[in-house]
């Protein structure tokens, strides 16, 4: 029992929905002894009093802190990040209405995506005057003929295979399938977005410290 | 020897548009246009969903600019395509901003500890008036 090591892992951005926060909902605890782990993992390290989504940035030491208050034989190792990020999330009291606005901004967004797409491939056509190269490459190949818009057609479905590559939508096997670029860009801004969450509460002294 | 012709120029044709569109869609994922406004929006869950769509807008709006002459739809559809024509360049403007650092840049020059509302508002306006202008007075 005496000095038993607890290891805690903690990921840098957790959502909850519960306004106790416990342990076991931030945190993953290792412990030899299972019932110390089980019972680390029902300790609550916060509560929220606000009625809204509030984000809460609590340091390691806190959390040290409180297990230490339990358990005052034990030696805590840090696995996971040193500062990290409690985004509260007030559950939505009508549930119809927040599944409908999820499904407008869907639509709203994937408008935006639709023709913003089309816009830019526009752009890019006429910026570079796709039209007059192709008469060029038409006369280079085909002659003075003006080849029934083949390279025009040709041209178009590579539009589509370009970008299904880019996005790799076609590998087929789950397994070794990779993320496709929006998707890192996606984590890689979260991470940004969390990283500057808490640089900022660091700054205002809102860390959740001892 | 038509045959063998054709086939040059079906694969010039093919050729260039992969290598287009996975160069103008790699420019668009770098500034994060798509990524940053779906999870400003709150649906950074439906990812995939918006590939495809990317992937049809392209797709759709390339025929459309090399074969269709006419699209009849009237005032209501070009309203909502210049619409969110308008919003996608909004987008891509500010996120080619954001990624060039200007803000943070221009900050750090002047000294500015905060009014960023008001800078956004300036940005707002200054790309409205300038594009009525722009495009209404030649």
């Amino acid at each position: 029992m005496e000095n038993t090591p607890i290891y805690i892992k903690i990921n840098e951005k957790i959502a909850v929905t519960n306004p106790k926060i416990y342990i076991k909902d931030v945190a993953k605890v290792y412990c030899r002894d299972n019932t110390i782990a089980k019972k680390v993992q029902n300790i609550v390290i916060g509560t929220i009093m606000e009625d809204e989504n509030t984000k809460i940035v609590y340091s390691i030491m806190y959390v040290i802190d409180k297990i230490t208050r339990e358990f005052p034989n034990t030696h805590i190792v840090n696995m996971g990040e040193e500062d990290f990020v409690v985004e509260y999330l007030v559950k939505p009291k009508f549930r119809k209405c927040a599944k409908c606005m999820k499904i407008i901004k869907l639509i709203i967004l994937s408008l935006i995506v639709f023709f913003g797409a089309g816009f830019t491939i526009m752009t890019f056509n006429s910026d570079v005057d796709v039209a007059h190269v192709f008469d060029k490459v038409n006369k280079l190949v085909l002659g003075e003929r003006k080849g029934h818009k083949v390279i025009e057609i040709a041209y178009s479905v590579g539009i589509g295979i370009g970008i299904l590559l880019f996005f790799n939508h076609f590998s087929r096997r789950k397994a070794n399938k990779q993320p496709s670029p929006i998707h890192v860009e996606m984590r890689t801004y979260e991470k940004d977005v969390s990283t500057a969450i808490i640089q900022d509460a660091s700054r205002q002294g809102a860390i959740k410290d001892i | 020897m038509t045959i063998i012709k054709y086939v040059i120029i079906t694969f010039i044709g093919l050729a260039s548009g992969i290598v287009v569109s996975s160069a103008v869609f790699a420019f668009i994922v770098a500034l994060g246009a798509v990524n940053k406004t779906a999870s400003i929006m709150g649906r950074a869950d439906r990812v995939q969903w918006l590939e495809w769509m990317v992937i049809l807008g392209a797709s759709i709006f390339n025929v459309v600019y090399l074969f269709i002459e006419s699209l009849l739809g009237g005032y209501v559809f070009i309203i909502i395509m210049g619409l969110f024509f308008g919003i996608f360049t909004g987008i891509m403007a500010m996120a080619l901003a954001e990624i060039t650092r200007v803000l943070p840049i221009l900050y750090m020059r002047v000294n500015l500890k905060k009014g960023l509302v008001y800078i956004v508002i300036a940005t707002v306006l200054g790309k409205v008036i300038g594009s009525v202008f722009g495009l209404c007075y030649k």
